[in-house]
């Protein structure tokens, strides 16, 4: 694969280490025999077999960046992203997937959760037994996300409740975990948004449809409007702030 | 909601008629327009989503007096010429992408070469039922091994047998193949000649040496039905061959040169329609508080995407008016067989710009499969394919351009 430019001496090899060469290789090998052969099937079903996650999770090809200490690779950033590629050069569905679970939200828990959340859901992240989603986009929210979001979270008691629709989210209607980006003080535009970690078989969470996509089949991919009408979630799974305050 | 007539439509009704098409064309256009609208367009999504073609829709087309727009009334036709049918091929394709496809093939590629090249026996035979769609037409030139190179590469034949030819060969990608009456087949009649060698035949697909072997899967165009056919000692009578024996590579040469008109015809349709399409959404859709067509960079997609449109329609008429009057079995080389690859090939380029400029507009809902612009999107490639490739298109150009 890579093969090409260690053989022309003059050229660096995008400056990758041997580790991360190396790492490079095994990984494609390893998605090639596994993945490859599955794309054609996907794209007809547009469903995700089962099975992938946790075997990514076995390989240790989940919680890429994640600390051992939580079940994670431990790996650095350009590493993750050489995995990432390899992925996606074998199969684009299961590439796309498995950054929107691995970057978007098990990488952003661990960036930005507190102890309690990281020890509560990275190990099952990081081993495949659970899948998650990044929910930002609205139906009327897309390239001014923050500005026009409209989903709320109104704190009640010690919890929160969660109002709203997310569309077009990727692994949406496979997901058991889904981070949320919600507003918890709308008057302060961009800068009262919260995010919240939603366990989907919370009772006021649903996937209302399954969207058909014309690429990246098997990339489950909600869903104009995953309601999370009235989810309830205790105060102090919530207690850290978004990412961009 | 796009369909009304807001500012950009009638800009662009206004443009259309500056064409000086005569009151008879703008009726007969005003007439497609209606009724794609009214009953082709509502048809797209279970098309798009089942490969579903309407089995009784090549006679409501005949009906609606669709079919037959360059075969004289007293057959059944509409006694037009083929820039008329070109509009009449921009206008459905406007409002059903897919059954444009299919009528191109039928009304063109099959019944405007059999109106050409057949004898009155033949005419009087078959252009009736295309007309009135009892009968659905379509053209075998395409075969797995010959695609670009179909003349050289051919490997379909026919062998002489008393007062018979027998076939034998397979076709593939052939638009309406499936639900074909009648199919004009190109055959080798002598493989030592090479192109010269070739003879076009009409074959009844009732004939027990004819199979489909599969309805093909695509990626766009869905519904309109694309097969490969299979000829297994397919006995046709001697009768059924379209001209003298050997001389099939003129109808081939000359059809084509039409059939690119009018593929650049189907382009411009599709492009107007991507672009009332992104007009619509960017008027409707908001974000950051304001419709998105109120900021510079969406406006200038639009004003590209209009441009596309326009110098596509421009060059597109321009080789079209070319076309009428064509002589019988001219065209093949000189002058139009240029301009029409050339109208051709911008056409085809100018609308996968356009398609593409005019999906990004539709942000994330553009990617959804059951979006009109979606359709119109996967539509996109294979007007660079068909009728020969961008690249073919090129080399007739430079070939012409180049001849001393
Ligand atoms: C397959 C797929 C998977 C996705 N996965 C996820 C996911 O996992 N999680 C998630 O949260 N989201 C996801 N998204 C959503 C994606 O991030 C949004 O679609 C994207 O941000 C665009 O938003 P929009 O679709 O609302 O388009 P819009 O924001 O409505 O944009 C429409 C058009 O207007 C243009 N535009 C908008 N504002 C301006 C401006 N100010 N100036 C110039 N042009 C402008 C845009 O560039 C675009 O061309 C996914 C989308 C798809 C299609
Ligand atoms: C939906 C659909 C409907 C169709 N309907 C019909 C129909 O009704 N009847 C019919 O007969 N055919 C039909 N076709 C077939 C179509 O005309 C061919 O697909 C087309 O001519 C290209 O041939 P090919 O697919 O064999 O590609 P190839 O000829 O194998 O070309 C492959 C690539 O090589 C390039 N190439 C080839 N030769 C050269 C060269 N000398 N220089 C540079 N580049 C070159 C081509 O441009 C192309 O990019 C249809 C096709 C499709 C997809």
């Amino acid at each position: 694969m890579n093969e090409r430019l260690r053989n022309v001496p003059d050229l660096p090899t995008h400056y990758l280490t041997e580790e991360q060469q190396a790492l490079a290789d095994q990984a494609s090998k390893f998605f090639f025999s596994e993945f490859h052969h599955l794309n054609a099937e996907m794209d007809d079903t547009d469903d995700l077999s089962p099975s992938i996650f946790p075997k990514l999770g076995e390989m240790g090809y989940l919680g890429l960046n994640v600390a051992p200490e939580f079940g994670g690779a431990g790996l650095d950033f350009t590493s993750a992203c050489i995995i990432t590629e390899e992925l996606s050069r074998a199969s684009a569905a299961i590439g796309l997937s498995h950054a929107a679970h691995d970057n978007l939200c098990v990488n952003n828990i661990y960036r930005n959760a507190n102890d309690d959340l990281r020890r509560k859901y990275l190990p099952g992240l990081c081993d495949g037994s659970l899948i998650g989603a990044l929910g930002l986009t609205e139906p009327g929210a897309g390239s001014d996300a923050l500005g026009s979001m409209r989903t709320t979270a109104r704190k009640d008691g010690d919890h929160y409740v969660l109002n709203g629709s997310k569309i077009y989210i990727t692994n949406g209607p496979i997901a058991d975990i889904v981070l949320v980006y919600a507003k918890t003080s709308p008057e302060k535009g961009a800068k009262g948004i919260s995010a919240f970690i939603v366990e989907t078989d919370t009772p006021g969470f649903k996937v209302a449809q399954k969207l058909n996509k014309m690429g990246f089949a098997a990339r489950p991919q909600a869903s104009w409007c995953s309601r999370i009408a009235g989810c309830r979630r205790q105060t102090w799974w919530a207690s850290w702030t978004a990412v961009w305050q | 909601m796009n369909v009304q007539a807001g500012p950009g439509m009638a800009a662009l009704a206004a443009i259309k008629a500056n064409y000086s098409l005569t009151p008879e064309q703008r009726q007969i256009v005003d007439h497609v327009d209606r009724v794609a609208r009214e009953i082709l367009h509502p048809l797209q999504e279970k098309m798009d989503a089942e490969e579903w073609w309407p089995e009784d829709l090549f006679r409501q087309m005949g009906e609606l007096g669709l079919l037959g727009i360059t075969a004289p009334e007293e057959l059944g036709g509409s006694g037009q010429n083929e820039f008329t049918q070109a509009l009449v091929s921009e206008t459905i394709s406007k409002w059903n992408p897919a059954v444009g496809l299919s009528h191109g093939a039928h009304d063109n590629l099959c019944l405007n070469n059999i109106l050409r090249n057949g004898s009155d026996e033949q005419v009087r035979k078959y252009v009736p039922g295309l007309c009135s769609g009892e009968l659905v037409g379509a053209l075998g030139l395409t075969e797995p091994g010959a695609g670009s190179d179909a003349l050289g590469s051919m490997a379909t034949s026919a062998v002489r047998d008393g007062n018979d030819y027998v076939i034998n060969g397979s076709k593939i990608y052939i638009t309406n193949g499936p639900i074909a009456d009648v199919i004009l087949v190109y055959t080798k009649t002598d493989k030592a000649k090479g192109a010269k060698g070739i003879s076009a035949f009409i074959v009844e697909t009732d004939n027990p040496g004819f199979k489909v072997a599969q309805k093909l899967d695509k990626m766009g165009f869905r519904g309109s039905p694309t097969g490969e056919l299979v000829f297994e000692d397919c006995r046709v009578p001697a009768s059924a061959m379209i001209g003298a024996e050997n001389s099939g590579v003129s109808v081939v040469m000359s059809g084509l040169d039409l059939e690119r008109a009018m593929v650049a015809s189907v382009c411009v349709g599709m492009a107007e329609r991507a672009l009332e399409l992104a007009l619509d959404y960017a008027r409707i859709r908001e974000q950051f508080g304001k419709p998105i067509a109120s900021f510079q960079m969406v406006q200038s997609k639009l004003a590209e995407i209009y441009v596309e449109v326009e110098t596509a329609r421009a060059f597109g008429y321009r080789a079209l008016a070319a076309c009428v009057g064509l002589p019988k079995g001219a065209g093949g080389r000189g002058e139009i067989h240029k301009l029409t690859a050339a109208a051709c090939l911008y056409a085809g380029e100018a609308f996968n710009k356009a398609v593409t400029e005019a999906c990004h507009i539709h942000g994330g809902s553009g990617y959804m499969q059951d979006t009109e612009i979606n359709r119109l999107y996967r539509a996109n490639k294979l007007l660079e394919i068909g009728a020969g490739t961008s690249e073919v298109r090129k080399i007739i150009i430079a070939e012409e351009l180049l001849r001393a």
